[in-house]
């Protein structure tokens, strides 16, 4: 099975939250500055998010557990690293960079049916591998028969 | 700054709160959320003050002197109020 999430990442090949994040001005800064007011951080201090890099996700790192079962939603978690200052925030829809995700016209459909086509290929690949397997077996078959033919004309001469 | 101007960090700052306090609704002991929802928090409180000392009331819970909560422009008079 395609997975959705794979399908953004090969195509945009990059989060969003990577495009601007060199941009300091755009960023909230004083977070930073929080051990310094003597208030101490107690996040990441457990191994909860121990696959997240800068943007929330290790890239490769796949939301979808190994199984996934029909009908479930799965939601990765996530870490807040850098935020937009409030006025950024505003013209995004939200302070997340790793949440800034733009709208394309129809982008549902053509998501649909790459992976309808690439499912479909995989299914192609599949069956083919199961013909040939069946050939073969059909060929041993074939091979017991005339064996048994054999055996029962000997059977009769004797 | 005008009247729009403040308006607008004004809505600038209530978004960012709202937007952390869905994250905190996730992570609430994330501790550098906290630290921002706090400031911004102190940050819009301020702000409001200053519109309010300035230009009106922005809620009708806010007390003023004078009766200026009809004075303000209504929403179909572009008002936000």
């Amino acid at each position: 099975m395609v997975r959705r999430y794979n399908y953004y990442r090969d195509n945009s090949s990059q989060c969003n939250c990577n495009s601007n994040i060199e941009n300091n001005n755009l960023m909230e800064t004083t977070g930073n500055m929080m051990n310094s007011m003597n208030i101490i951080s107690n996040c990441n201090q457990n191994n909860d998010y121990i696959n997240c890099d800068e943007c929330g996700f290790e890239s490769g790192y796949s939301t979808f557990p190994e199984n996934p079962i029909y009908g479930q939603s799965y939601v990765p978690i996530q870490q807040m690293n850098q935020t937009y200052k409030p006025q950024i925030g505003l013209q995004n829809g939200t302070i997340f960079p790793e949440l800034v995700s733009q709208y394309r016209p129809g982008q549902s459909m053509a998501e649909n049916q790459y992976i309808a086509t690439a499912n479909r290929n995989t299914n192609r690949n599949i069956q083919n591998s199961n013909i040939q397997s069946n050939i073969q077996t059909s060929n041993i078959q074939t091979n017991n028969i005339s064996n048994d033919n054999r055996n029962s004309e000997n059977n009769i001469n004797n | 700054m005008n009247e729009s101007d403040l308006l607008k960090q004004i809505q600038e700052y209530e978004f960012a709160i709202t937007d952390l306090s869905l994250y905190l609704d996730t992570h609430p002991n994330d501790e550098k959320a906290l630290f921002l929802y706090r400031r911004y928090c102190i940050e819009a409180k301020d702000l409001k003050d200053k519109y309010q000392k300035m230009y009106g009331p922005l809620t009708i819970n806010c007390p003023c002197n004078k009766w200026k909560w009809r004075d303000e422009p209504w929403p179909w008079e572009g008002g936000t109020n």
